[in-house]
């Protein structure tokens, strides 16, 4: 009688415990759901997307090519860190300052799809560095492959 | 019955409204000064009680804040400047920084983009004390 009491109030811990362990493991889950980043390298983590559909054509490359960017996009291996060679944050580069340009097209406008879907939200882009306290653009490797006609070449 | 209705219906319709309106309103346009209030909770969080706290000269004179307070603080005067320290004091110790855990570390808070010339800038305002 004792041992079935004992077997009986052993098998209950254990099953609190397993609803405990679960629901612990459960919020550890959304914790870290909540607080990862979604776009860790920034505009390469965004700007997907190839099919032909001109709104669905939202790699960098595609959308550059459309806007009459010359071939140094293409070539440009680290987004956006390479797009600085030309776009200098000093303004001194053979293009103008990439930081403005970016704001405007991703700010502008009611309608602006960044404002709308992404709300708005810098951290998309931008990270604090924690060595220099200084907010830095994120940057990541380019997700499309140079093209010469039709020919893909690999890096 | 249909007045019954009808008067649930309005009351749904404007409290959806009221809600879309507080989604799309800036809930800090002035900056500092709009987070930086007399009462959070029981904590007397103005700049300028904090600043005391912390043996800082006075601020009364200054007006517009933080514009003011580059009188003495250059914003861009490498390690020790505003920038670096008002980040600092704000980032630093994510886990249990209150402007990372309470207002998700959101740039937009004290930061908005001029969309005219497209430079992100300070939001500033009058000083609360």
């Amino acid at each position: 009688m004792i041992t079935r009491i004992s077997r009986n109030r052993d098998r209950a811990f254990s099953t609190r415990n397993a609803v405990l362990f679960l629901l612990a493991a459960l919020s550890m889950a959304w914790t870290g759901a909540c607080l990862a980043d979604d776009y860790p390298d920034g505009c390469v983590s965004c700007h997907v997307g190839d099919t032909p559909k001109p709104k669905s054509a939202y790699r960098l490359d595609l959308q550059l090519a459309d806007l009459g960017h010359g071939k140094g996009g293409e070539r440009t291996k680290e987004i956006p860190t390479g797009c600085f060679r030309c776009h200098a944050s000093t303004g001194d580069g053979a293009a103008g300052k990439l930081g403005p340009y970016i704001h405007l097209i991703h700010f502008r406008g009611e309608k602006n799809p960044f404002l709308k879907k992404y709300g708005g939200d810098c951290s998309s882009c931008h990270q604090m560095d924690p060595n220099t306290w200084r907010a830095v653009a994120k940057s990541g490797p380019r997700n499309w492959e140079m093209t010469v006609g039709d020919t893909k070449i690999p890096d | 019955m249909k007045d019954r209705f009808r008067v649930l219906w309005a009351a749904a319709l404007s409290g959806l409204f009221f809600c879309a309106g507080i989604a799309v309103a800036d809930e800090f346009p002035e900056g500092c000064v709009s987070c930086h209030v007399q009462k959070i909770g029981d904590v007397d969080f103005r700049l300028n009680t904090l600043l005391a706290q912390i043996g800082h000269r006075k601020v009364d004179r200054l007006k517009v804040i933080p514009r003011d307070c580059g009188r003495c603080h250059a914003s861009d005067d490498g390690e020790d400047s505003f920038t670096v320290m008002i980040h600092q004091i704000h980032f630093d110790v994510p886990n249990i920084n209150l402007f990372v855990q309470r207002y998700g570390g959101a740039c937009t808070h004290c930061h908005e983009v001029n969309t005219e010339s497209g430079e992100a800038g300070l939001k500033n305002g009058p000083k609360n004390w």
